[in-house]
């Protein structure tokens, strides 16, 4: 039992403080200048491309979602001109930040691990360091700064499709003025706000990206550990993110 | 010859340790600057342990020495992997331009014209997962090339090919060793088609060198024999 229990805190330990020097060394090869950038650029592309259908339809139905909730609200108060404040603070700061980082990570991550994992499979990476290729520069770092970029892009769309989708779907089933929540949300939801998300999905996009990578370079190859190694960095990034974003309001609200 | 001084190779009690537990050496071999070896033995006997520690993968213990080298660390080693790590999601000519970007500035006139006597001029525009399993090993060998190797290593590059296009093969690499003049290490299971063109062969049996020499010195036992035959 103590033999299980203590192999258990090694391997948490272990996958604690390997991703921060991880981290650590990411950052050092993005300060030298050590990320391809024209690999960033294609990365970042296909990592967009791929994912946006996705993001504008999961960001529709949840805006669906917000309009139905917040229309409850609204016919309870008699408050229909804080209709658009409402469901712009909430898709700003926390709806389309928190729905973003999961489909990131649930897709994009997960699809990178893979990808990274099968090409470490057919002996990529022996391949490359036997070419002298800094394969840090070419694969991996363009893949996790990408994936960090592709969020912050991809918030903008969010948010707007969020909050049409609320706005619209209130005033077809609540008679809710459109106009007005369109004017509600530019008078009064502050543009901190928007610096905000921003935050929240650059730090959201680089825990995915360190993850999506991290797994990829630290798995074994066997198809069970693929699979392992898949779901966990999906299932790890969702995590940090719920606590990352807990932490962030809790900042925020200080 | 591209005035690239021809390497050879001086092991001296040669160890590697691969997983499981699995020793490779120790082991002294000599390998004559620009010969032909070939590496043979039976799976789990450390070839392609041995290539990939020659080419610095894989940390080992004892001498491992270049003769004709200007310097021990500036030796050019290329390893051509059966798989080969091509990036799938790009073009032939971009995986090219990688490996060649790392050595020096990308020529594309030069990889084009490679490409051609390699007989895959098409392949140029091409994702590794359109071409033929020949066509990605002549890719491979492209790649090697153009980071214009003093010492190839070749791990059983040419396993799931036919005989034609195994023979193919041989004779390119052939071709392009009597022209850049480097020193080539290629393990396989098929040494017949090769034979007749070896310089040396390296017999493994568990970690453990059972042979080295010219092929025709070889003890005439069926245990020895039979390594050649496979």
């Amino acid at each position: 039992m103590n033999t299980i229990f203590h192999n258990k805190l090694v391997a948490i330990g272990k996958h604690t403080l390997n991703p921060v020097g991880f981290v650590a060394y990411a950052l050092l090869c993005l300060l030298r200048g050590q990320v391809d950038l024209r690999e960033f650029i294609r990365h970042l592309y296909r990592f967009i491309y791929g994912v946006f259908p996705i993001v504008l339809m999961a960001c529709i139905g949840v805006g669906g979602v917000v309009a139905l909730q917040g229309l409850e609200y609204v016919a309870r108060y008699n408050a229909s001109e804080v209709f658009g404040w409402a469901a712009g603070l909430s898709a700003f700061r926390d709806v389309a930040p928190l729905l973003l980082s999961f489909v990131l990570a649930n897709a994009v991550g997960a699809r990178n691990t893979a990808e990274l994992l099968a090409w470490r499979a057919q002996a990529g990476e022996v391949s490359f360091k036997a070419l002298g290729i800094h394969t840090f520069r070419i694969i991996e770092g363009p893949r996790l700064f990408a994936l960090t970029v592709a969020a912050l892009l991809l918030y903008p769309i969010a948010v707007v499709a969020t909050l049409v989708s609320a706005i619209v779907f209130a005033g077809m089933v609540g008679d809710q003025n459109v106009y007005a929540s369109f004017y509600s949300i530019y008078h009064y939801v502050p543009l901190a706000i928007l610096g905000a998300g921003l935050l929240r999905l650059g730090c959201f996009g680089f825990l995915i990206g360190v993850f999506s990578v991290y797994f990829a370079r630290t798995q074994r190859f066997d198809p069970l550990s693929v699979g392992k190694g898949v779901g966990r960095a999906a299932a790890i990034s969702t995590l940090l993110i719920c606590i990352l974003n807990f932490v962030l309001t809790a900042l925020e609200t200080l | 010859m591209t005035g690239i001084p021809t390497i050879g190779l001086h092991l001296q009690q040669f160890e590697v340790r691969g997983r499981s537990d699995f020793q490779l050496g120790p082991l002294t071999a000599e390998i004559v600057p620009g010969s032909f070896v070939g590496v043979l033995g039976a799976a789990q006997s450390g070839k392609s342990l041995l290539l990939a520690s020659l080419c610095g993968l894989v940390a080992h213990k004892g001498k491992k020495e270049f003769s004709n080298a200007q310097s021990q660390d500036g030796v050019n080693i290329q390893l051509i992997f059966q798989e080969g790590g091509l990036l799938e999601e790009q073009t032939v000519q971009a995986n090219l331009s990688l490996a060649q970007g790392a050595f020096g500035a990308v020529d594309l006139q030069i990889q084009n014209a490679l490409l051609s006597r390699l007989g895959i001029e098409q392949a140029n525009s091409l994702l590794p997962r359109e071409l033929s399993g020949g066509m990605r090993k002549r890719v491979l060998l492209a790649r090697a090339l153009l980071c214009e190797p003093q010492i190839l290593l070749i791990d059983n590059v040419a396993a799931g090919l036919d005989p034609n296009n195994a023979q193919k093969l041989l004779e390119l690499v052939l071709e392009f060793k009597r022209e850049q003049g480097f020193t080539l290490l290629w393990v396989t299971h098929e040494p017949g088609p090769m034979l007749s063109h070896l310089d040396q062969v390296m017999i493994l049996q568990e970690g453990q060198l059972l042979f080295m020499g010219h092929q025709d010195t070889l003890p005439e036992t069926e245990h020895f024999q039979s390594y050649l035959q496979v």
